[in-house]
């Protein structure tokens, strides 16, 4: 979901382990060379972008006003209301 | 049942009580992380006055000997179930096994605990509030009456997928995995998941494991909510269209509430030394304190400053794992080689 809906990570292979499962492992080389495009290279940039607007984004939603801190006051209205 | 303080906290004025939440956070650093984060905001982000005060509760399987919320709000009690036997369970269960078997067993804890917290706070108990591991407990709380709310610590997408699996299960022939499907699972407003991209627990339909998910899926549908650690930049789409579909009365609505998360310099400031962590990181002490020589199990910085900057959560989970898989055992050894390499360099 990172990787292809937001932007934001770049999708590791998983090391191949017989048949059609993987050990779950990632490999070294492929950590190597994800960081590297992804902090220095072109193809990184994107991510790179998108990180820094979902940094703010994620800043705002607990702004006053902001959609996450009102989604929060908004459950725990209910909470208060079976309370009262 | 062990309590560290007498819930609830006393009420702020003596004419109107305080509204109690109960929160349930299933073993793992994972999940006890961000619901003592959600509990720090329910007790001190209120909107026009009105307070709350809290209990967090916690398992004994598989959590470190000590519990330790100091950075907690004073109105936060918190209590921990009793250790419930596993003896039963096959060597090689999976850890999820494990733990939803330790959900499972320690139910009746959660009721006693429950009518207590009913007798003794004066406004009754407004919320309780366990993660999507420990669904199966709605069932006590609709049962005493007290509204249930699933806080979901991963994403709406994740959330969506794990109740959509009951769905995907009776119109899969049996004898098809997940990963093999030939066609994506669109759920919608998210992006389409792979079979394979569906949690690992529901990867082998064959293993123990797999029924208690869609169990567990089914009983996140008791909640009267889904408090999930999202934001609407990050899954717009996949929130919209969650509600239009909690509108029409299929699913709970979804609260969009995250992301918890906080910048290191606070997370230095506020994390407790004891903050729950497992056995790797007790070994690992034991052998730091080894090399620098005659430092006592009990005595000062349980940790070299610089090491708690190691997420937690990541090693707890492994430690989890280790008991499992040969996977998460791998995981461990890797992380203990890190952690040897810095030990080296102090």
């Amino acid at each position: 979901m990172l990787s292809e809906g937001v932007g934001l990570a770049l999708a590791l292979a998983l090391r191949p382990r017989g048949r059609s499962r993987t050990d779950g492992i990632v490999s070294r080389e492929e950590v190597a060379a994800a960081v590297t495009e992804l902090i220095v290279e072109a193809k990184g940039a994107v991510a790179r972008e998108k990180a820094r607007e979902l940094r703010e984004a994620a800043a705002e939603a607990w702004a006053p006003e902001g959609p996450s801190r009102n989604a929060f006051q908004a459950v725990v209205g209910r909470w208060k209301k079976a309370a009262s | 049942m062990e309590r560290e303080a007498a819930p609830p906290a006393p009420a702020p004025a003596p004419d109107k009580p305080a509204a109690h939440v109960v929160l349930l956070a299933s073993p793992g650093a994972g999940h006890v992380l961000p619901m003592a984060e959600l509990v720090r905001r329910v007790v001190t982000h209120h909107g026009d006055g009105a307070e709350f005060t809290a209990t967090l509760v916690t398992y004994t399987n598989f959590s470190a000997a000590e519990h330790s919320f100091n950075a907690l709000p004073p109105s936060v009690s918190t209590a921990v179930l009793p250790e419930v036997p596993l003896d039963d369970l096959p060597a090689d269960a999976r850890v999820e096994t494990r733990i939803l078997t330790v959900i499972k067993r320690a139910l009746p804890h959660i009721r006693d605990l429950l009518r207590s917290l009913l007798a003794a706070a004066p406004a009754g108990v407004a919320a309780f509030v366990p993660d999507v591991f420990s669904s199966w407990a709605l069932e006590v709380s609709a049962e005493l009456g007290i509204p249930g709310y699933i806080f979901c610590t991963s994403n709406l997408t994740a959330m969506h997928s794990i109740i959509h699996i009951p769905e995907l299960d009776k119109t899969t022939a049996c004898d098809c995995e997940f990963r093999d499907l030939p066609e994506p699972v669109r759920l919608p407003g998210c992006v389409p998941l792979r079979g394979a991209d569906l949690a690992d627990p529901f990867q082998d339909r064959t293993d123990p494991v797999y029924p208690l998910m869609v169990e567990l899926a089914n009983k996140c549908l008791l909640a009267d909510g889904f408090i999930v650690n999202t934001f609407d930049a990050m899954e717009h789409e996949a929130i919209a269209a969650f509600n239009v579909l909690s509108d029409r009365g299929g699913y709970p609505p979804a609260y969009a509430v995250g992301p918890f998360v906080r910048t290191c310099s606070e997370r230095r400031r506020r994390q407790p030394a004891g903050i729950p962590a497992g056995r790797v990181r007790g070994e690992n002490q034991q052998r730091h304190r080894a090399r620098r020589g005659g430092m006592g199990p009990a005595g000062g910085d349980p940790e070299p400053r610089g090491h708690r900057r190691v997420p937690v959560a990541l090693r707890v989970e492994l430690d989890a794992g280790g008991r499992g898989r040969g996977r998460a055992v791998a995981g461990v050894a890797a992380v203990r080689r890190a952690e040897d390499q810095r030990g080296d360099a102090v």
